[in-house]
Order: C-alpha cells, then structure tokens, then sequence
C-alpha cells in the first residue's frame, strides 16, 4: 500500500518536474530571442580588430527618447560620429576654420555669402551644390519649436549659383559665422530626412551602417570622401547610460575607449597598464550665477555688491581644483574658455581666495558676527540659498561652496533639485547661487555672456542675474553684437567679461573643466577636441 | 469579469491622482525638454508654441479630461519629448524589459523555492543557518552595487561575461541573476517561515503518521499550502520586474521600460507618465486576477468557498 501510494505521486512528481524544467528551460530561450550583436569580448572582437573597427563606450543614447529638432541633428549631436559636416569648423582654439565652405564674407544687411568648395561630395557620389545646403538649412529650422539659435528662419537662405549661397537671419545676428560650426547645421543631401526614417546622407569622413536605438550607432568609411580618408574601417559607439558601467566596459575589453569619464574613477584608471587618458582642452566652466533681483524685481541680498565680492573672495579655487576635482581642471578666471578670447583672456584678472578680505567687506556691510561664527544684520542671519543644476553639478561642489561661505560666516542652504524642480527655481528667480557648467561649443566670445546676464536677451532667468542696462557690461555686449572684425569682437568679449566678473561680480568662476576620455593603448591619433560635440575621429587607428 | 472591470475605476482613480502629482511638481515640460533640445534657455515664443502644441496652457482639468477621451478611444497621447505616439513608446520597449523580467523572476522563484524548503525541512542545520546568513546578505546589499559585484567578478576579473549591452544569451546572465538573487533572498524566507509554519499543523502530522513518505508529505501537502503567501509576494515582485526596473536597465545599458519612465519623468512628459500608470494599473490587476486563480488551485477550501458563493448567487 504504501509503495503504491508512493509511487504514483513519485511518477506524477517526475513527470511534471521533467515538464517544469523543460518549461523553464523555454521560457529562458524564449526570453534571450532578441535581436542584437552575439558576444562582448573574445574571438569575433579579435578578429574584428584586424579589419581596424574602434568600439566606443559612449553616454546614453541621445537620440532614443528625443524630440524632432534632437532627432534631425541623428549622429550629428551631442555625440558626433564624423558623418557630417558643416559649413565652417570650429578648431580646437575655438576659432573657425573651413571645412565645406572654402570662403565666408558678411556682404551687409545682415546676410553672408559662402563659396563651397570645389570637388566635395556625399558619401552617394552626388556633388556638394548650395542647394544641398538651403535643403539642410531649410530643413534644420523649419520646426516653429525649435528655430535655433542663430535666427534662422525659412527664407533665410537663397542660393546664389551651385557653389554660392547667402544666409539673412531673421533677426540682426553678426554673430552667424560663429554660430553656423555647431552641429546642428551639419549640411545634408537633399532627400536626408533622419527624423522620419533615420537616413542620412553626408559628405564626412564616416557614414551610418546601423543603429539600433538605446543599444548601438554603427558608421564605416566612407568610400567617397572628398578629403583625407579616415583610418578606421568601422566606429560602433555603444551606449552605457552608467558611468561605472561603461568604465567596466572599458577595463573588461568590450570597448577600446569611453567618452565622459568620471572623475570619481579616474584616479584608478590612471594606474591600470594598458590604458591611457586624454584630456581636451578646457571647454566648459564651473560657475555660479549670482542672482540679485528676484521675480518682482526687488533686491535680494547678492544685490549688495560687497556681499557679492566677498563671496567671491570665500572660494578657494585652488582647493577646488586640487582637492573636489582632485587636479582634473583649471584654474581659470574667465566665464566661457579662455582660449574662445584669444590673446585678450587677460583682461579678466579674477577675483582671489582671500577670506580676510571676504570678512572685511561684510564687516564694512554691515553683517556682523555672532557667537557661533555666522553673521547677521539686524538680527537677519546672512543665509544663501545655493541650487545646482543636477545634470552637470554634483552635490559635492554644491556643499564644498557651503563650506567655503560657512568660513567666512555665511550660512548656505543647498536645495536638492531634480531637473524640473531646478528649472522652476532658476526660472522663478528662487535662488542665490545657481550652480553650472556651461559648455563652449561654438566660436563666440560673448555666446554665454549675451545668452544669460545681457538684459535684451529672452531668457526668463536674465532679470535675476543681469547687471542691468546702464552698465558698461551692457554697452560692449550692444558693440560685440555689431563687431565684424573677429579680432575686435574677442577683444570687446574680454572687456565685457572682465566687466562682469571683476567689477560687478555678476558670475563667480571655480574652474574650467574639460573631456575627459580613456582608451586602451592600442588607440592612437586620438585628438580630444574641448567642445565634445565637435569631437572628430578620421584620425584615429589602431595598433597591434 | 467583475475584476476585469475593476480595470475601469483603477485606471481613472491611478490616471487622476498621477496627473495630478505630476502637474503639481514643480517644472515646466515646454521648459525643460526646450532647453535640452536647444543647449540653451528657449524664448518666451518657442515657450508658448510648445505650451499651445500640447495645450498645456489649459486648465488641469481640461487637459485631464481630454485625455480621458482620449484614452477611451485608445489614444494615450503623444510623447512630449519625441512627438511618437506614448502607446508604441512603451510597447516598443517592453520586449526588452520582459526579456530580463520572465527568467529573472523564473530563476528567483526556482531558487527562493528550493533554497527556502530546504531550509525549512532541515531547520536549525548548517545549510539553514548558511542560507539564512545569506538572505541576509543579498538583502542588504542593494542591487546596485549587487550588479556592479557580479560585473566585476565575472566580466572584469574571470572575462566570462560581457559587462553590458543587449544582444546574445550571454548578455542576458548577469542582468537577470541580478534581478534574481536582489530577490530570492525575501522570497526564500518566506518559503521558509511559512513551511515552517505548515509544518506544525496537524494535518501534516497525520499525513506523516499515514506513512506518507517525507517528500510527499512535503511537497504534496505542506508546500501546497505555504505557497499562498509566497505566490502573493511573487506575484508583487513580477509586477514590478515587468513595469520596469531602473537600476538594473540603467547599470546594464538595457533598453527597457523603467529607465525611459524616470527619464520621463524628470523631463515632465506627462503623456509617457499617464500612459505608464495606466499600464502599471493593467498589469498590477492582471496579476492580481492571476493569483486570485492561482489561490483557488492551491488551496481547495477556497474553492470550496468560491463554489458556495456561486451556488448562493445561483
């Protein structure tokens, strides 16, 4: 009886445990039938290196949950996979070179001409003509949303004859020539239509093979480039959202070398045999907007200019760039990169670490200091709100700022904001000290300097922090809007540079930053470019 | 079909209370998606384009009940961000997160199982106290740093693995065993403490005097009975592997739900965030539905009471 009773349920037992494990056993193949490149590292990847293929650990795919105006600019920005190219370049200095343009004049009434050069083609084998770029031009603006940033509109571009075309913005924009190099004007084939279908057709030294949204962009050489070919066969650029992840990638062997590495991880990447940093120029600049107005327009403490200078005064740069970056940046004085001012940068002299002068100013405030070393007026304690932008600025820069006011007996309060609640903040003027790091990625000197503290411009955060009309920072930006001259128009950008950070203190700069990229050995003629959207790649090779 | 219906005052009561929230966060989406797009703050002209575009210049009840009329006809609207219909969004990156939620639920379930009875029927031995340490430890460690472990051991250091990326059999281990241990370890101990507890009842006992041999009485009779709990918290943690889960998409580079969701939401695209709690709501109910079944398979006396109720209904 009781084997009997045993041994039914035994069988029943076996038999359905057979059909479980075969059933999960289902389900995990089922599961892995996704389409996607087999294998990391190993056989396949060796021999791919033989035929000179460069695996990229790139940030998140930028293309993947983006608008229409982020998708026409497909492979093109922020990430630049050296598909396309634009009228004019920017150069490493941050000067404007030629790239499909041979020559570039402003003729007057706000128009400019360009000639195209001879014997440039796209990657089909069709010729560059001036039609190809008022298709490009036409096409890059013709979202009312998103018009860009140099005045575009659709009728500002005519061509002249095949080789000629003239540009009018919408609006006085002199400034054109040095907006035109950013990606987002990257010059098209006619027909190109990357936000309906993901087609592409350009005239780079790389064209577009594959892309598999959120996972993969694959480009090869392109066959017809008019100009030296690139040396690599084939760039796969592998999205890794995770900083530590794509590091990972980088040490495992998967990818030959990553974009954005983060600082936190640098330290240890330095001492691994086999791989090599690169760091760009400085490109972008770790800055506080100051805020002295709020949303009705009344003075807020900051408006005070000895409390603006003596919080100038209370950051100790150096300790910032040696000690929180840990030596990864610069000391600099300037707002935007130094190198965008040319040989003028020194005119902006910067304001020193110097606590007992930082004391001495809100003593001659009047911001007294009580028992437990912070100060007050009239019983008010001296107390600054500090927000970050959350996207470009770690919590360690926002409280190493609150130690360094705290020094000097100024109480920092930092609001932990998501991206919206930032916005809302910097929008609605609720704040003090509104930390960033904007990014150079054109060749205007005056770009930042016009876009967030000159009171003409749109920005609803330009009343908090502008100086205001009747300054002399308002009066040299007016005239670098009407420079022709690039040298002059440098020079009245450090005036006016100089003019916001040393006279009114409007933006207290920490430090310049830079890309900061890490490969394996066996990349070679990698030139990291300090505006990342830039970043070109025809000259890279690999090595056994 | 009484709990299929439920669906209906679930998606409004999920849909209001989430637009609500999301339109009282601070942050302005025509803001915030504008100046990412153009690298720079957007004009006070391209501002109310957007805003007019998506009519979010119209009162919060006026957009709510546009999108319920919407949403009635099966049109949840359209991204804000990309301008992609919200419905194809999320289904278009739903394979992806099932291909790592399905065996990573099957392997925590298997493993919570076996490791959770095995526990139980050998109580207060080492393998117990061993894989009660254990529990322990995979619950503490948060499933970050869990991945970043399994990467580093074997990616990095063995080189058996690749450490991120969808593609081949191969991507899929690490992610899932992820996913897996950060959650066998509650789900073992509560196979354990509720065997344990059958255990001790006397129906057991009798089965045992029967002479039923242990694994029969075990797996038969007890384990039938402790798996009502069990099914109940599993049932939780598939619904949440299949909405998504962010960190393990984020750390493995894996195109899936959750992370498009956060980024959503920090974007303010209040049309992917509706769309994603109604389909949240779906398949929490689903599930629920699915379990309620399961129940009356594995306990009879509830099916006995469903019975009753019918034959009273009848």
């Amino acid at each position: 009886m009781r084997k009997t009773a045993g041994a039914s349920p035994s069988a029943c037992h076996a038999w359905r445990s057979r059909h479980a494990v075969v059933l999960v056993v289902a389900v995990l193949v089922a599961a892995t039938l996704g389409d996607g490149v087999p294998g990391g590292a190993g056989v396949a990847r060796a021999q791919e290196q033989a035929v000179q293929e460069l695996v990229v650990g790139a940030q998140g795919d930028p293309w993947v949950e983006s608008s229409e105006a982020d998708q026409k600019r497909f492979a093109n920005y922020p990430l630049n996979s050296d598909v396309c190219e634009t009228l004019v370049r920017l150069t490493p200095d941050f000067q404007v070179a030629g790239s499909l343009a041979s020559n570039w004049e402003y003729i007057g009434n706000n128009t400019f001409r360009f000639t195209l050069k001879d014997g440039v083609t796209f990657s089909d084998g069709q010729p560059l003509t001036a039609q190809a770029v008022e298709y490009t031009m036409d096409y890059t603006v013709e979202d009312p949303d998103t018009s860009g940033f140099a005045f575009l509109g659709p009728d500002s571009t005519v061509v002249v004859d095949d080789r000629t075309v003239e540009i009018t913005p919408t609006e006085p924009n002199l400034r054109l020539i040095e907006q035109i190099n950013h990606p987002t004007y990257s010059v098209l084939a006619p027909g190109s239509d990357p936000f309906a279908n993901r087609e592409l057709t350009c005239t780079g030294p790389f064209q577009v093979t594959e892309y598999v949204p959120g996972e993969r962009l694959v480009v090869e050489r392109n066959e017809n480039y008019w100009g030296e070919p690139a040396k690599l066969d084939k760039i796969t650029f592998r999205f890794y959202p995770d900083d530590t992840t794509r590091t990972l990638a980088l040490q495992n062997g998967e990818v030959d070398l990553i974009t954005g590495v983060p600082r936190g991880v640098l330290a240890g990447l330095q001492g691994q045999p086999g791989i090599t940093i690169a760091q760009a120029p400085v490109g972008q600049v770790v800055l506080a907007y100051v805020a002295r107005r709020d949303q009705a327009g009344a003075d807020k403490l900051l408006a005070d200019p000895l409390l603006r200078r003596a919080v100038a005064h209370a950051m100790d740069r150096e300790e910032y760039v040696n000690g929180v970056l840990a030596g990864n940046a610069e000391l600099i004085d300037t707002v935007q990169p130094p190198a965008v001012l040319g040989e003028h940068a020194d005119l902006v002299e910067g304001i020193d670490y110097d606590p007992e002068e930082a004391a001495r100013l809100l003593d001659e405030a009047g911001w007294t200091t009580g028992p437990d070393g912070m100060r007050t007026k009239d019983r008010q304690p001296l107390e600054l709100v500090i927000v970050f932008d959350p996207s470009r600025i770690d919590l360690t820069t926002a409280e190493f700022v609150q130690a360094q006011l705290r020094e000097v007996g100024i109480a920092g309060r930092i609001e932990r904001l998501d991206a919206g609640a930032y916005r809302e903040a910097i929008n609605s003027g609720n704040y003090d000290l509104d930390l960033s790091t904007p990014n150079q990625n054109d060749a205007n000197p005056a770009f930042l300097l016009s876009l967030r503290w000159y009171s003409k411009a749109t920005g609803e955060n330009v009343p908090f922090i502008s100086p205001g009309p009747d300054t002399e920072f308002e009066r040299l930006i007016d005239q670098t809007q009407q420079a022709t001259d690039p040298a002059q128009l440098q020079r009245l950008a450090a005036e006016a540079m100089h003019q916001l950070v040393d006279v009114e203190v409007g933006g207290i700069v920490l430090a310049g930053t830079y890309q900061i990229y890490a490969m394996k050995d066996t990349v070679q003629g990698f030139e990291p470019h300090p505006s990342g959207t830039n970043q070109r790649w025809s000259t890279v090779f690999l090595t056994e | 079909m009484r709990r299929i219906l439920v669906l209906v005052p679930t998606w409004l009561g999920i849909s209001f209370f989430a637009f609500a929230l999301a339109s009282l966060a601070p942050g302005d989406p025509a803001e915030l998606i504008l100046a990412r797009e153009l690298d720079e703050p957007p004009t006070p002209a391209q501002l109310q384009a957007f805003r007019e575009r998506f009519g979010l210049d119209d009162p919060f009840l006026v957009q709510y009940g546009r999108w319920v009329a919407n949403a009635v006809t099966g049109d949840l609207g359209v991204s804000f961000r990309s301008g992609d219909p919200v419905f194809g969004e999320l289904v278009s990156r739903l394979p992806a997160t099932l291909q790592i939620a399905v065996p990573g639920f099957t392997v925590a379930v298997l493993l919570a199982l076996l490791v959770g009875v095995v526990s139980a029927v050998r109580r207060n031995s080492l393998i117990d106290h061993g894989s009660r340490v254990g529990a322990l430890l995979a619950d503490s460690v948060p499933s970050f740093v869990l991945a970043y472990l399994l990467i580093i051991v074997f990616s990095v250091v063995l080189g058996l693995l690749p450490v991120a990326g969808r593609g081949g059999p191969e991507h899929l281990v690490l992610p899932v065993l992820t996913l897996a241990l950060a959650t066998t370890a509650s789900l073992m101990r509560l196979t354990r403490s509720s065997l344990l507890e059958v255990l001790g009842e006397r129906y057991v006992r009798t089965a045992r005097a029967m002479g039923l041999p242990e694994r029969w009485v075990i797996l038969r009779h007890a384990l039938r009975n402790a798996l009502i709990p069990v099914v109940t918290f599993a049932a939780l943690i598939f619904g949440g592997f299949v909405t998504g889960t962010v960190i393990v998409e984020t750390v493995f580079a894996w195109p899936g739900v959750g992370k498009f969701v956060v980024d959503s939401i920090f974007d303010r695209d209040y049309a992917i965030i509706q769309g994603f709690v109604v389909f949240t709501g779906t398949v929490f109910v689903l599930i629920n539905l699915a379990v309620d079944l399961l129940y009356v398979r594995l306990d009879p006396r509830i099916r006995l009471a469903v019975d009753a109720e019918r034959g009273r209904g009848g």
